[in-house]
């Protein structure tokens, strides 16, 4: 589908959600909360590399909570075995 | 802050909900997302949220003017005024030490040398995106087709929305003023659509162009005389899905966040690597900017209704400001001129899309004369297709290399370099280079029935294959993930 009239926007193909918001805020919330307890390395990074202050010792104190409850659980094994595997595969290192 | 960020993330986690509570009351809500998207530049540079800002305002009370003001002179006179302003903006921070720089070597060339001074002034992002939507709102206003919005909210968030602000897609100041006026209804999110338009993006950012400029491209074009004959030639094909990959991206991601906020802004690339000719690549790459040239440059200065000799001079002197308007150099302008050529060469032979707005592929191919009842359709729609991309995929050149000379040398050797046909490529590349082909490949209505499948999939289960995607690509992600490619421009 081109857009010949850029004026005009063309409906968007798809259907719409019966509680499109709802959906949206689970799939949202959902995935994010998904992602940080199966990759919570990449949090833990992430706080580390923000601006030294109050910010960061609170998100870096959540980061390796949620770290050590991934591991105790073992919920990150999926994502460590992936990388291991994927690195070997392709003959790459961690940065 | 870029999309496919942990900080981004964050970022959108903490503006989705406000906006969607705040949505009754809609001022309030554009004041947020005003103030959201300051902060989302601010992340790249607290003061250039002034130019921002002062640009905003400049426009705003200019086409409050313009539509206070009965046509003549004086309305003329302020235009003029108003489109100076933005594109003095531009000039200064852009365009100012490389107009210097050729001056200079002109001057110097005609044995009157000049010293003139350069500034030292980083390029604040997204002053080129910026400058296309004012424009793009003085323009609509003066020629009345607008009327001039009396809400200095809607315009500051027009210029300044987020999602649109660093590199496009380019949205019409009508297209976007009138969902601006009106509460946004939670219909308009569409969860399929904005789901795979994000992690699609995510994927062509986060892994495709990534491993293809960092693995193979980026070496290739650094030095390209120290490599085989056939590492340009695959360094060529792989820029071009890697600047694809890359900006569809962006715009991708850019149109599904858009979204979910409840605004629709247009499309952006229409798998353009299978035009069969250049005027039909225009209609599917960076569409939002072939179709602002086209209706604030082309046309105005004439389009085709000149004459030929006209006609071909209007596609030149667009093209070519649409190379430049990429960046301040003669990479930029060459690569712009050639696609110009191209489409005065289409149009010499009757080989452009007869209609405006045509977008089938066959459009070119079909017009062919001297081919007809010569070959079959099919082989007629290949030629035409081989042409235009290997045309295409040889101007990247232009695009990716750094300079005039750079570009010599990788044409040169890809020529006639002794470099032999061995390659470098791995086979992490080379897979890379077929799954960015094959995004090409893949009809649109297989997008729109996997879009209707998720839509019509449980709760659980979309949030489970939402997650099991992005999962994916975190897997295999590389360390850390570069700027995109057109934040430079």
């Amino acid at each position: 589908m081109s857009l010949s009239d850029p004026d005009h926007i063309a409906p968007m193909p798809g259907k719409a959600q019966r509680y499109p918001l709802g959906a949206a805020a689970a799939v949202l919330y959902g995935t994010l909360i998904l992602l940080a307890l199966t990759v919570p390395r990449g949090l833990v990074n992430w706080s580390r590399d923000l601006d030294p202050g109050m910010r960061q010792t609170v998100m870096l104190d959540v980061a390796l909570a949620v770290q050590s409850a991934a591991r105790t659980l073992g919920l990150d094994r999926p994502y460590e075995a992936g990388r291991d595997l994927f690195l070997k595969a392709t003959g790459k290192t961690e940065d | 802050m870029l999309f496919p960020t942990i900080s981004f993330a964050v970022f959108f986690a903490v503006v989705f909900p406000l906006t969607w509570a705040l949505n009754s009351r809609n001022t309030c809500k554009k004041w947020f997302l005003v103030a959201a998207s300051y902060f989302f530049y601010a992340f790249w540079s607290v003061g250039y949220t002034l130019i921002l800002f002062a640009s905003s305002v400049f426009n705003f009370a200019l086409a409050l003017a313009l539509d206070s003001l009965p046509d003549g002179g004086a309305r003329r006179a302020l235009f003029w005024l108003a489109v100076a302003g933005n594109l003095a903006l531009l000039g200064y921070f852009k365009y100012y030490n490389f107009f210097v720089a050729q001056t200079m070597n002109v001057m110097m060339s005609l044995g009157l040398p000049l010293n003139l001074a350069f500034i030292e002034v980083a390029l604040p992002i997204a002053i080129s995106f910026l400058t296309f939507h004012a424009l793009s709102y003085i323009i609509d206003v003066y020629h009345r087709r607008l009327k001039a919005t009396r809400s200095l909210v809607d315009i500051l968030l027009y210029i300044s929305f987020f999602p649109h602000l660093i590199a496009g897609p380019i949205v019409r100041a009508k297209a976007f003023l009138e969902q601006t006026v009106r509460i946004s209804s939670p219909y308009d999110v569409r969860l399929g659509l904005s789901v795979f338009l994000i992690t699609g993006g995510l994927f062509k950012k986060v892994i495709v162009a990534n491993y293809l400029s960092t693995d193979f491209v980026d070496g290739v074009f650094r030095s390209p005389g120290d490599f085989s004959r056939l590492d340009l030639l695959f360094g060529m094909y792989a820029y071009a899905i890697q600047i694809y990959c890359d900006f569809s991206a962006y715009t991708d991601i850019a149109i599904g966040v858009a979204n979910l906020l409840g605004y629709r802004f247009p499309e952006n690339f229409n798998q353009p690597y299978r035009a069969t000719g250049v005027q039909d690549f225009w209609r599917r790459w960076h569409i939002t900017l072939s179709s602002w040239l086209r209706d604030y440059l082309y046309i105005p200065l004439g389009g085709s209704r000149g004459g030929r000799l006209a006609t071909w001079r209007n596609i030149l002197i667009t093209m070519g400001l649409g190379g430049l308007w990429h960046g301040a150099s003669l990479n930029f302008v060459f690569w712009g001129l050639l696609h110009g050529m191209a489409l005065v060469v289409e149009r010499m032979f009757g080989l452009h899309a007869p209609a405006e707005g045509t977008t089938k592929p066959q459009a070119a191919a079909d017009s062919l004369p001297r081919l007809r009842g010569r070959v079959g359709e099919g082989a007629r729609g290949a030629l035409a297709w081989f042409v235009t991309f290997h045309f295409v995929c040889l101007t990247w050149i232009f695009f990716r290399s750094p300079s005039l000379e750079a570009t010599q040398t990788y044409f040169s050797t890809l020529a006639w370099g002794d470099t032999g046909w061995s390659t470098t490529m791995t086979p992490l590349v080379a897979a890379m280079l077929v799954i960015g082909a094959a995004t090409q490949m893949v009809p649109n209505r297989w997008f729109e029935a996997l879009e209707a499948w998720y839509d019509r999939a449980s709760l659980p289960f979309q949030v489970a294959l939402t997650f099991a995607v992005i999962f994916l690509i975190v897997v295999a992600a590389p360390g850390g993930v570069p700027p995109f490619i057109y934040f430079q421009f």
